[in-house]
């Protein structure tokens, strides 16, 4: 479903990104995981169109969408949230939801049906009225995801989606992915929580200082030496 | 339709036949005057409000479209007898087409950069109407022959002018209503609170706003025709100069900028109170007005920084479907 291959990515003299290259396939859960700084938004920028890369080509499904801008990579069906929400702070939470259904819907009418559908699924229904800037850090990350969600992606990329939850709103969050994944969307997560990502996740891949150092199942990546040495330095790494 | 919704459309129609039937019974023509003013203005402002209120992208050159309406007409009638009701229309064309240059160029902007780039623009089409002597005739200005007649847009009573300028601010109420109404209204909205949170949502966020903008110069330009044939004579200050752009940006901003009525509401209060400072004061103490109309601009902006139209608005009608 979303190819990357061998991108990299600088900033002035900085490499970010360096040699990338991995495969999502239909209907997975991949993670992407790594230390601050590792590159992992740098890597959504990327392949959600808000960066070029420096060299190394993006396909999702089979077309090359390198060189596209962002609203025609999301007309097409890959979708990503903001690890800093970005909500129409003064808009309702319904018309936040409207905005990115009207990308496949014909009118308004079918757009705040989809919306409604959407609030549901997410369970965001009760704050329909809000306003974007009222809203606290659990319901701004839930409307990120429900606003991706209307625009009818299959590839939905969530940029740490569950940072900064408290445990039951964790709880909720990690359900709703799940949700998501069981209706056929493939999911490609950022997350910084080790049990969670380990958890949900089928596959995972691992970034350092914008190298790839490791793809593989979570246990696989979890005992990689150079995982744990990007986590804990060299010196916890058993001999 | 819900109760609420009854109320609303009941206050509309009201406020609609007001302004549609009392001009009737007027008879003073410094009155009748006053409501053309209050038309144009509220028309104006409503249309620099699709672009610099829906889409956030504050202009301070309308002026410049405003003008090229007044010229285009003008100069079509007086130089090939082209009757104002097509001449307005071309000058609509050629308006929405340098918008849309204008927006290419300048859209890349932010905030205070765009309103900077708008204004030289703006700067930029009163020079040359000042100096283009060969064409606009400078500073000395264009007449139009006062033989009144349906054909040349010229009417023989005000209460003609008073109800084409009516007849163009509900055009214009009814036009952004339908925007906000629109996929169109939605991504304009959507672009100004957030542009990276549109964009990933696939608003096309370029397109939509050069659509507003080539709506909105259009719109501007035709205003400017209707002015140029109620004044009969067009010069540089008269229509054209900059002044022009910041006080149809002033009426929208103390209306309430983003929704349908704000802009127009700003000009029923501001016009009259222009009208009225000046005819008191102008002779007695010269200049007094404008710092009286500056007092009250800070104290509207202070204390209701959404507009007039935007707070009354969100204390009576938060959810209307009509008061938008």
């Amino acid at each position: 479903m979303l190819e990357v291959r061998n991108v990299s990515k600088w900033f002035g003299g900085n490499p970010v990104l360096k040699d990338i290259s991995f495969e999502i396939h239909k209907g997975e859960i991949v993670g992407l995981i790594g230390p601050n700084g590792a590159g992992k938004t740098t890597l959504f920028n990327v392949i959600s169109g808000f960066y070029r890369p420096k060299t190394g080509d993006i396909f999702f499904q089979g077309e090359n969408i390198s060189r596209l801008t962002p609203e025609d990579i999301c007309r097409r069906g890959l979708c990503r949230t903001f690890q800093i929400t970005k909500p129409f702070s003064n808009l309702t939470v319904f018309k936040n939801v409207v905005i990115g259904a009207l990308s496949r819907e014909k009118g308004i009418r079918e757009a705040e049906n989809k919306a409604e559908e959407i609030l549901e699924l997410v369970e965001m229904t009760p704050k329909r009225d809000l306003l974007g800037r009222s809203l606290t850090i659990a319901d701004r990350k839930r409307l990120e995801v429900a606003r991706a969600l209307a625009t009818s992606p299959d590839l939905l990329l969530l940029d740490e989606v569950m940072a900064g939850l408290n445990p039951n709103e964790l709880k909720e969050m990690i359900a709703l992915v799940k949700k998501l994944s069981q209706r056929g969307i493939t999911l490609f997560v950022i997350e910084h929580i080790m049990t969670v990502i380990m958890g949900i996740s089928h596959r995972i891949i691992a970034l350092d200082h914008g190298e790839q150092i490791c793809v593989g199942s979570p246990c696989d990546v979890a005992e990689d030496p150079k995982v744990l040495e990007a986590y804990l330095g060299e010196d916890y790494v058993a001999p | 339709m819900s109760s609420g919704g009854k109320r609303d459309g009941i206050i509309l129609l009201a406020g609609m036949a007001v302004f549609a039937l009392l001009p009737l019974f007027v008879k003073n023509d410094f009155y009748l005057d006053g409501f053309i003013l209050i038309f144009v203005w509220g028309a104006f402002a409503g249309a620099w409000n699709i672009i610099s209120g829906y889409g956030g992208m504050v202009s301070l050159g309308h002026n410049a479209f405003f003008g090229i309406g007044a010229y285009t007409s003008t100069l079509l009638f007086l130089r090939q007898g082209v009757s104002p009701w097509i001449g307005m229309w071309a000058g609509a064309a050629i308006a929405s087409a340098l918008g849309i240059v204008l927006g290419v160029i300048c859209f890349r902007l932010r905030s205070h950069y765009f309103a900077l780039a708008t204004l030289a623009f703006g700067q930029v089409a009163s020079i040359i109407a000042l100096n283009w002597r060969g064409l606009t005739e400078g500073a000395e200005g264009l007449t139009l022959p006062i033989r009144p007649g349906f054909a040349k847009m010229i009417f023989a009573t005000k209460l003609g002018y008073v109800y084409m300028g009516l007849g163009l601010l509900v055009a214009v109420l009814l036009i952004t209503y339908l925007i906000d109404n629109s996929k169109l209204g939605y991504y304009l909205v959507a672009f100004r609170e957030n542009e990276d949170a549109a964009r990933a949502l696939g608003v096309r966020t370029g397109r939509v706003r050069l659509a507003a903008m080539a709506i909105s110069s259009a719109l501007s330009a035709l205003i400017g025709s209707f002015y140029a044939q109620y004044l009969l004579y067009i010069d540089p200050s008269s229509v054209i100069r900059i002044q022009i752009a910041v006080q149809v940006a002033l009426f929208a901003i103390v209306g309430g900028v983003g929704t349908v009525f704000g802009p127009f509401v700003g000009a029923l209060i501001f016009i009259p109170i222009t009208i009225f400072l000046r005819a008191r004061l102008g002779t007695a103490l010269p200049g007094l007005h404008m710092v009286i109309y500056g007092g009250i601009l800070i104290l509207v902006l202070f204390y209701m920084p959404k507009g007039i139209y935007g707070m009354l608005r969100e204390r009576f009608f938060p959810s209307s479907r009509i008061f938008k």
